[in-house]
């Protein structure tokens, strides 16, 4: 990975990632992945500076396209879903100019030789170096052909991550990485049969955020709140992960065999798990970070099949109104079958046994068709050990800290302040602070950040291999639980309300329920 | 200041009227002013919320006639930057006026999925000239707490000096714009040897420009090309002495020479001036074509030792890069990717309070650019 003291015009400036010469192949160029999000990051790091001179794009997929009709493909996706769109055709040609279309198959292995030959030969006429990343943008099962017909054509060869190991290679993969824990191992078993670990990039788009990334400097560049981030102080931590959105298209094909405990809880939720409970690391490099979330997944006990049913909550939508509009029921939505029982919502109740979080809740909810769109993490503080504010008339008060991931970004305090007046009276306050309006400049999407990241070789915001066991773990632990229970039909909630009532009783004991966002 | 009154004082404060308040109580009155435009005040009940940021106390000072251009770019800054703005404008130059007035009034934008109102609060005094010499009493009340001062001080004036002295103890950083003072020359010295964190704003405005001759030499087979360097020649669009622009290109060369140890030696009498660098003496030229009053760099050239240049585009969109052959035939780069012309005002404003530990740079730049802007201002004003 070049850096910037390498380069003496860099020196004494603000640090920025540099990345070396190398081409970025994506795998099933031609999907929505493709379009929506790869391109018009790519594009987006171009026009900030951030690729270098000498690279290139290779689309890699089955569609006949010539690298003319590719490029046009990928203008007309630059103009509908980039961040910052071209304001003209020129100004996107420069980027536009780096892109070219390999025709193949993802699981023949002479399609895979073509395409090192066509990289070998943009290389030389480019003046690149045989860096190379492989963006596995590609379903599930394409996954382990693809392994395969990568190595066997020596599209990448495993390299180790010595930095005199030669061109780097890498790939990137997106979720769902295996579908149990036993698939994941065997998915992993899998890619590290071909590749080192250093050059497996496991991407969770939630670490791109810049809010989900502010968890951790708010935790560990202020000194003011890690002595209150443990079981003296913190009551319980709830992680809401809220979608609005039902099933769009062909989602629902997919998302029937997947459920929402794998679909979001396995990844991002345990994420913001991880990045709240875990200890501060040593420094920032990948490895400390990765080892301090893996150290706090292995605290969370594995719950029993009989403990799954007290602490754990599924459910789907029955018929509702979001926005003020009628919308269907989960099982009435195209593509479900009638009888379906899997979950748009889980709420889970967990502890973590370690000397910070011993007797601290968490409470884990994701849900589709929930009352609006919200992802935050809340922190409840312990009520004062002797209340002077006794005052049967007063409500509670509750100190609560709360990271907003989206949509309004920010973090906000709660605390109670006295009624002005004669009446000794309390409220609860807010103080807040708000990205969008603190700071004026445009948020980079999270895949920019994170395919920047993969290209200069900085791996912390990727997962790695025992950390996905782990989450696996933890989850596969109560899908068994659930299949043990052998329901024919599970708890519902109408559509545009915040979950089951049978959630509710995950709260027992506490002074305070679920959060109304 | 313009503005068209609409209603109440809350009303025309939270529209960006300035409403006329006593100077001894400004604070108070911005304090009901707000309480006003949270909600308990007669507003329209589809506002949106109001949000009162801000992230530092920005001052400007400076004379009626300039006053108006510096509230646009302060309005622009305060969208990127929310900040307490507080402008000094000095009305005349009568030593005897003690006149001191003061307006306040809110820079709203929206913002944000939920259309929330962000604002910035402007308190505007007009002073009298002789009103100048109680700065400190005047603006040392008004500073919020735990937050940068900054002052930006584009045209200084030799009877504030005193007054501006005043509040030096306050400020965390200056920002001036030397190129505006007779003696650019002098005047860089004068930001470099201030004891605080003092700029000129024209660094600010390079930032994206020093960012994009660093990337060319951020690939490895053109970074060992830097010690080969042996002559700059900046093109601008500018008459040829607009001391704006030979400032901008004295600094960038300053930079190039700081990063790369080079040596000032002298001018030379065509105009350019020369460096000890790495392997041998490096030109630096700088021609302007006379197409513009502002003044922006258009292009750097940069040459080595065995007859090869780059060329960087450096204004608009798409401009691209070229290259010579190099050695082993094998031509360099592409087609540049982005914008990476010179920064606007207000872009280079906000980026002079936001940007972190750019002073050890600053310097050591400017320190190798002044000898070169002395040099370049004499032979260009010879013309």
């Amino acid at each position: 990975m070049s850096t910037p003291t390498s380069n003496p015009l860099r020196e004494g400036a603000a640090a920025r990632k540099i990345v070396e010469p190398c081409t970025v192949v994506v795998l099933g160029a031609t999907g929505d992945l493709a379009r929506r999000k790869l391109m018009p990051a790519l594009y987006n790091l171009a026009r900030e500076g951030y690729l270098p001179a000498r690279f290139a794009i290779v689309g890699f997929a089955r569609r006949p396209f010539t690298d003319e009709a590719y490029r046009e493909d990928v203008a007309s996706s630059l103009n509908e879903f980039s961040r910052v769109r071209p304001g003209s055709p020129d100004e996107a040609a420069p980027f536009i100019s780096h892109v070219h279309y390999q025709q193949g198959n993802l699981d023949v292995t002479e399609d895979y030789e073509a395409l090192r030959l066509r990289l070998e030969q943009l290389e030389k006429e480019r003046g690149i170096p045989a860096n190379r990343l492989l963006y596995f943008a590609i379903a599930p099962e394409f996954f382990s052909p693809a392994l395969r017909c990568i190595s066997e054509s020596r599209v990448l060869v495993r390299r180790d991550a010595r930095p005199d190991a030669g061109p780097f290679g890498r790939i990137i993969v997106e979720k769902p990485f295996g579908t149990d824990f036993d698939s994941a191992v065997a998915l992993n078993r899998e890619v590290l049969a071909h590749f080192d670990e250093s050059q497996v990039y496991r991407i969770d788009h939630y670490l791109g955020k810049e809010t989900v990334q502010n968890i951790l400097a708010f935790r560990c560049a202020n000194s003011i709140f890690e002595p209150l981030w443990s079981s003296r102080y913190v009551e319980s931590v709830q992680i809401t992960v809220a979608e609005e959105v039902g099933m769009p298209g062909r989602r629902a094909q997919y998302f029937d065999k997947a459920g929402m405990l794998r679909d979001v809880v396995q990844n991002h939720a345990l994420q913001l798990l991880c990045l709240t409970a875990m200890e501060p690391p040593a420094s920032l490099d990948a490895e400390s970070l990765r080892d301090e979330k893996v150290r706090l997944l292995r605290a969370i006990p594995q719950l029993s099949a009989e403990h799954v049913g007290r602490m754990t909550v599924r459910s789907h939508y029955t018929n509702g109104s979001i926005g003020g509009k009628a919308v269907p029921g989960y099982r009435d939505e195209e593509l479900v079958p009638k009888d379906s029982i899997t979950e748009t919502y889980v709420a889970w109740k967990m502890e973590v046994h370690n000397w910070r979080w011993a007797g601290v809740p968490f409470f884990i909810r994701a849900g589709k068709r929930l009352p609006k769109r919200a992802t935050e993490i809340a922190i409840m503080f312990k009520e004062p050990p002797h209340q002077i504010y006794t005052d049967a008339s007063m409500d509670r008060l509750t100190n609560c800290l709360v990271m907003r991931i989206q949509p309004d970004e920010g973090i906000s305090l709660s605390f109670g302040a006295k009624v002005p007046g004669l009446a000794t009276e309390l409220r609860p306050v807010k103080m807040d602070f708000r990205y969008g309006s603190s700071f004026g400049t445009s948020v980079p999407e999270a895949y920019e950040r994170l395919l920047l990241d993969a290209l200069v070789g900085d791996s912390s915001l990727f997962t790695r291999a025992d950390e996905i066991e782990l989450a696996w773990k933890l989850v596969t632990a109560i899908l068994d639980g659930w299949d043990a229970q052998k329901a024919t039909s599970i708890p519902t909630y109408p559509a545009g309300t915040w979950g089951p009532q049978e959630a509710n009783a995950l709260m027992e004991g506490l002074h305070h329920g679920w959060r109304r966002l | 200041m313009t503005g068209t009154k609409s209603g109440t004082r809350e009303t025309d404060f939270l529209l960006g009227i300035p409403v006329p308040v006593k100077p001894e109580s400004i604070d108070r009155e911005l304090s009901s002013m707000w309480k006003a435009a949270s909600g308990d005040a007669p507003m329209d009940s589809s506002s949106s919320p109001v949000t009162r940021v801000c992230l530092a106390n920005l001052i400007w000072i400076g004379s009626t006639e300039s006053c108006e251009r510096a509230r646009r770019v302060l309005s622009a800054v305060a969208q990127r930057c929310p900040s307490r703005i507080i402008i000094l404008e000095v009305d005349g130059d009568d030593p005897n006026d003690d006149l001191i007035e003061a307006f306040v009034n809110a820079q709203c934008f929206i913002t944000g999925a939920e259309r929330q109102q962000v604002c910035s609060e402007f308190i505007h005094f007009r002073l009298g000239a002789g009103a100048v010499a109680h700065l400190s009493g005047i603006v040392a009340p008004l500073l919020l707490p735990d937050l940068e001062t900054v002052l930006w001080y584009f045209s200084p004036h030799p009877a504030w000096q005193s007054g501006v002295e005043q509040i030096m103890p306050l400020l965390d950083r200056y920002v001036t714009e030397v190129s505006t003072s007779h003696d650019p020359a002098e005047a860089l010295e004068h930001v470099i040897d201030a004891h605080l964190r003092a700029f000129t704003l024209g660094w600010f405005r390079l930032n994206s420009l020093r960012d994009r001759i660093a990337k060319v030499f951020d690939d490895g087979e053109t970074a060992a090309l830097l010690p080969q360097i042996n002559s700059l020649e900046f093109i601008h669009d500018g008459a040829p002495a607009n001391p704006n622009v030979l400032t901008r290109c004295a600094l960038l060369a300053g930079w190039m020479a700081s990063r790369l140890g080079w040596r000032a030696l002298a001018g030379a009498s065509d105009g350019s001036f020369l460096f000890q660098g790495n392997a041998s003496i490096v030109n630096v030229r700088v021609s302007g074509e006379g197409r513009s009053r502002a003044g922006l760099i258009e292009s750097v050239r940069i040459g080595f030792t065995r007859g090869e240049s780059i060329t960087l585009n450096l204004g608009g969109v798409g401009s691209s890069t070229h290259a010579t052959a190099l050695p082993g035939g094998r031509g360099l780069i592409m087609p540049s990717l982005g914008a990476f012309s010179e920064l606007e005002e207000a872009e280079a404003l906000g980026a002079a309070i936001t940007t972190r530990g750019a002073s050890a740079l600053f310097r050591e730049s400017a320190r190798l650019a002044v000898p070169m802007l002395r040099h370049f201002h004499t032979t260009k004003a010879k013309g």
